[in-house]
Order: structure tokens, then C-alpha cells, then sequence
């Protein structure tokens, strides 16, 4: 079966060297270079017709919880259209930095789960071949609600796909209550105190270390570093590459 | 409806040349007594987090239900009795699977005994597969007493925390301009993903107070015709008086943080005076000490001059004067100059 993924945007070396925080990835581009040329990391480009090694990062949840604003926070520019209201995703989207001439790191943008079930069952197939293919996962998850019925569904039928790149990122933290509307925002004490809780409470859930529960906020540019981190060390510990 | 006054009517039914047989006054009496005493039950279903139970207290203006930032809480069926209006807090869907299947069989039980429902959903979320297919559910086993399916309502909870969430007047209890947009956006959203009409929707805060007493007039509307009325009476009494509590709860907070204010501003300008008169006072001091010690230097100049013969005690006497002079008027010989 092949997967189809629509590349927003296609940035070149220079702006991937200029990638703020990815430091561990920046210094070790020639070694992560050799390490994709694989067979597992070949992807064929339908518009060039020609064969490219991918290195995907995963972005997947459910709808609304900010899949594709985190990707623009994370890359520090607006590539993925976002939207307050509605779902807007219904693709797999990725924007790609070039690492070599055919190497790329990709960040994808996965549609939402649990909009309604026609277009899930589709979703799901989607997220199952994706994950095969990728090399970190990132399951978004909202700190401000507590629905997690299809989460839990999703995140154990992924777990079930083996691999150790499954993370959990806490988005929104900035809106856990009691809510805090006050500009140049940093948690106050209540909050953080949920937030500790809640931290405690989805790793139990999820079967998953606290440590791997990354807590930010992609609106408010809050804690990003230390996804960016995370995801950086996923990536070479599955490349094989973190000592 | 009292004993008295139903005794009282049947008296003026008699006066008026009614004939009534005994049978005939115990149900007349018997059906008023029906009618009046009757409590419509409401439910209240949604999503968990949605915000059910503080919905409930909210309109409440009591904690008759826990509610908890972090975790599911209400397990069981709670009910509150609102000015005549019994609503009944349920446990929310979604938690888990496990949790749904129990709560389905709870929910199915519970509907046929219900006048109204709300559903609640939460306004900063847009993932409502499950609530579409409880929302199923309850169409299929919510009917009225003809077979038609009952209208089901929707309040839309947390609209305070539509994006963007900072635009919330806290003061006024309303929302920003594009907050406005993005809510009513919200509700055409809502409305034709469960097949409704946008005025079904209702848009509330609990946590804020907002729009409550709309939510609370849709739902009388809801009710049979001869049961909104007499519960409108009792509810509005209720409803005006939190509201006078809630504006009343703003004001005081308002005084108190001016008051805060006006404290802090005080303390500011008297933190700033004291700082103002210690630098004086360290400038006054310097002033002296240099004084001195100019007045003092002089002097001994003076003295050396006074030694050497023939200018010297011309030229030297005056410097020692001067010395002198300096040296007494420490304070002011700035002034001198």
C-alpha cells in the first residue's frame, strides 16, 4: 500500500542550519545523512521522480489539539493553515528541511482522530502505515480536558506497533485551570500544581514513563525547547546514533 | 398551591352557585395539586471536562456537585433542585470504554423519565465523535408523550476560552470582538454538525457567569406549556437574586483591588520620599566634610604663609580668615561661591 504525503513546503540546507534549538541534530547532520540511506527511510517523490530518504516526525491526536499550530511553532514560521473553530487538516501534510541533496527531515501533520467515525476509520489506517514509516511520534494530547476514551484506544494500538518512538506531548498547558489570562504568561502556583498531577495521572493512564509526558504550550512558545529536545534524542536513538 | 387557598376556591366555586358533589371537589383538588406540585426533571449529559457539574453549580449558586480540575469525578446520577427545576447531573462519556458502556445502560434507563435535555459541550474543542454517537442514542430513546423526538438542547461551556482566550472581559463578563466572531462561528459549527438549528445552541460560561439566564429561558421553553409557566415564576426569583449576588461579588472585587492599588501606590511615593531625603542628607554631609576639609587646608596654608618674612603676614592673614570662614559655614559655603 503507498502513502501518500503533501509537501507544503521544501526548505533548503541554510534553513535547516538556521533551525533554532536542534542543535544535537544540526551537529550530527552527516552521520543522521548516512545512517537514513536505507531501505526503510525510501520514499519515491511523484513530481521529481526520483528516489528521496525521508526522516519523520509525527505529529498525531485528536482534533483540536493544536497538531499543526505546534509544527509552526516548532519551525517558527505559519506553514500549516490553522483554524479556531473548525477542522481544517483532512491531509497528511509535512514540511521538509533538507538535510543532503535526497535527505530530508520531515515534520508531518497528521488529520485529527474522533471528528466524527466515517473519517476516522480512514485516519486510523492512515496513522498505523504512517507510524511504520516514521522515527518519531509525537501523540498531542490536551492538558485542559480529560476526554481520553479514543486516545487511549489509539495510543495502545500504536504502542501495540512496537518501536520505542512514542511521546507524549501536553499541549496548551497555558489554559489548565483555573484559567490564567494574564499576558507575558508563566503558570501560576494552582497551575502548576494540576499540571504535576495531571502529568502523574496520564502516565499512569497511558502506561508511559513521566518523563516522556513533555508539558508545553505551542501558543505561547512555552516549554518548546524541551520538546524540541525530546524529539531530537527519539530521532537519534532511533537511527541508532545516541550514545 | 396551599390547602387554604384550595379551600378558599372551593368556597367561592360554591358561593357562585357551582353544585359540586364531594367526588367531584377531591379531584378538582386532587389535579391542581398535580399540576402545581409537579417538578420538571432536566438532564444534563456531555462529554467528561465538558463542564457539566459546574454548569449545575453554577446555575445552582452552590456546590451541590464536586467538580475537580484534574480528574473525572461524578460517578453517579446527582440531582439539584434549581427554583422548581430538577436537574440531574450525569457522569460525563468519553473517559474510558469500559466507563461508556456502564454509563450507556445508565443513560438509557434515566431518559424516558426526563422533560428536557442539555448537552453539554465543551467550546474550546472540536474532536465530537462521541458525542455525535451518544447524541444518536439519546434521539433514538428521548421521544415526548406523542412519539415525536424531543428537542434536545446544547450549551455550549467554556465559550471563555474560545481562542482568543486572553480578549475575555473579566470585568463586564463578556468576550473580545474577535472572541465574538469566533463563538458565533462556533455555534453555526455545533449546529450543523448535530443536524440542529443554531438557535438550539446556547453559548454559557460556568466559571465566568456568562449567558446563564439565557440557557435557563431556552430551557423553559423546552418544558410543556402549562409546566414553564409556573416555573418560570419561582426560577426568576432565583436567577435575579445570583445574578445581584454575582454583580455584587464583582463590585467588591473590584473596590478591593482599587483599594489594593491606591495601598500599593502609597507606598511606592512614600518609599520614593524616603530615598529622596536619605540622598539629600548624603549630599548635605559631603558638602560639610569637603567644607571642612578645604577650611581646615587653608588654614594650615595660611599659617606656613604667615612665617615668611615681610609677605608673609599680608598675604597669609587672609587666607587664614578665609579658612576660618569656610570652615564655619561648612554648610552653606557652596552658597559662597
Amino acid at each position: 500500500m503507498s502513502v501518500t504525503v503533501k509537501i507544503i513546503n521544501q526548505i533548503d540546507l541554510d534553513g535547516f542550519r538556521r533551525l533554532s534549538n536542534f542543535d544535537m541534530l544540526k551537529r550530527r547532520r552527516n552521520e543522521i545523512v548516512c545512517s537514513t540511506r536505507n531501505y526503510e527511510h525510501e520514499w519515491w517523490n511523484n513530481d521529481k521522480n526520483c528516489k528521496t530518504y525521508r526522516l519523520n516526525v509525527l505529529f498525531v491526536g485528536q482534533t483540536g489539539t493544536g497538531k499543526s499550530t505546534t509544527i509552526n511553532s516548532l519551525i517558527g514560521n505559519y506553514y500549516m493553515l490553522t483554524d479556531d473553530v473548525a477542522c481544517c487538516t483532512k491531509d497528511m501534510n509535512s514540511v521538509d528541511f533538507e538535510l543532503a541533496d535526497d535527505c530530508f527531515l520531515c515534520f508531518c501533520d497528521m488529520p485529527g482522530i474522533g471528528e466524527n467515525s466515517n473519517a476516522d476509520a480512514q485516519y486510523y489506517e492512515w496513522y498505523n502505515s504512517m507510524y511504520n514509516l516514521s522515527d518519531c511520534v509525537v501523540y498531542l494530547l490536551r492538558a485542559d480536558k480529560r476526554d481520553y476514551a479514543i486516545d487511549l484506544e489509539e495510543f495502545k494500538n500504536l504502542k501495540s506497533l512496537g518501536g520505542n518512538k512514542l511521546i507524549i506531548g501536553l499541549n496548551c498547558v497555558d489554559k489548565i485551570p483555573p484559567i490564567n489570562r494574564s499576558y507575558n504568561f508563566s503558570l501560576s502556583y494552582e497551575q502548576k500544581e494540576n499540571l504535576s498531577r495531571k502529568i502523574k495521572d496520564i502516565s499512569n493512564l497511558f502506561g508511559i514513563p513521566q518523563c516522556d509526558v513533555i508539558p508545553f504550550s505551542a501558543a505561547e512558545n512555552y516549554n518548546l525547547t524541551a520538546l524540541k529536545q525530546i524529539i531530537s534524542e527519539t530521532l537519534l536513538i532511533n537511527l541508532r546514533l545516541y550514545f | 398551591m396551599k390547602n387554604e387557598e384550595l379551600k378558599e376556591l372551593v368556597d367561592r366555586l360554591k358561593k357562585s352557585g357551582v353544585n359540586m358533589t364531594e367526588d367531584q371537589i377531591s379531584q378538582l383538588t386532587q389535579q391542581i395539586e398535580k399540576d402545581f406540585s409537579y417538578i420538571p426533571k432536566i438532564g444534563v449529559f456531555g462529554k467528561t471536562g465538558a463542564g457539566k457539574s459546574s454548569l449545575v453549580n453554577a446555575i445552582f449558586g452552590q456546590d451541590v456537585c464536586p467538580v475537580s480540575d484534574v480528574e473525572a469525578c461524578t460517578r453517579e446520577i446527582k440531582e439539584a433542585n434549581v427554583g422548581g427545576m430538577l436537574l440531574v447531573d450525569c457522569p460525563g462519556i468519553a473517559e474510558s470504554k469500559e466507563r461508556d458502556a456502564e454509563y450507556h445502560k445508565l443513560y438509557s434507563e434515566l431518559i424516558p423519565k426526563l422533560d428536557a435535555i442539555i448537552w453539554v459541550l465543551q467550546g474550546d474543542n472540536r474532536s465530537y465523535g462521541p458525542d455525535i454517537e451518544f447524541y444518536d442514542l439519546l434521539r433514538e430513546c428521548f421521544k415526548t408523550k406523542e412519539g415525536k423526538n424531543a428537542p434536545i438542547y446544547f450549551a455550549l461551556n467554556q465559550v471563555d476560552k474560545i481562542e482568543p482566550f486572553r480578549e475575555w472581559n473579566v470585568d463586564l463578563c463578556l468576550p473580545g470582538p474577535k472572541q465574538n466572531l469566533n463563538i458565533q462561528a462556533k455555534i453555526d459549527n455545533v449546529a450543523s454538525i448535530f443536524h440542529t438549528a443554531p438557535n438550539m445552541v446556547v453559548p454559557v460560561s460556568a466559571v465566568e457567569k456568562y449567558n446563564l439566564s439565557a440557557l435557563i429561558t431556552t430551557l423553559l421553553n423546552a418544558l410543556p406549556a402549562n409546566q414553564a409557566i409556573i416555573v418560570s415564576g419561582k426560577i426568576n426569583e432565583t436567577l435575579e437574586k445570583r445574578e445581584e449576588e454575582h454583580r455584587r461579588e464583582i463590585e467588591e472585587l473590584r473596590q478591593r483591588n482599587a483599594q489594593a492599588a491606591e495601598q500599593r501606590e502609597r507606598a511606592y511615593r512614600e518609599e520614593l520620599e524616603r530615598i529622596k531625603n536619605t540622598q539629600e542628607e548624603k549630599h548635605r554631609e559631603y558638602n560639610r566634610s569637603l567644607g571642612e576639609k578645604i577650611g581646615s587646608g587653608l588654614e594650615t596654608v595660611g599659617d606656613f604663609i604667615e612665617h615668611i618674612p615681610v609677605v608673609g603676614p599680608v598675604v597669609g592673614g587672609p587666607i587664614k580668615i578665609l579658612g576660618k570662614i569656610i570652615k564655619k559655614g561648612s554648610e552653606t559655603w557652596k552658597k559662597i561661591f
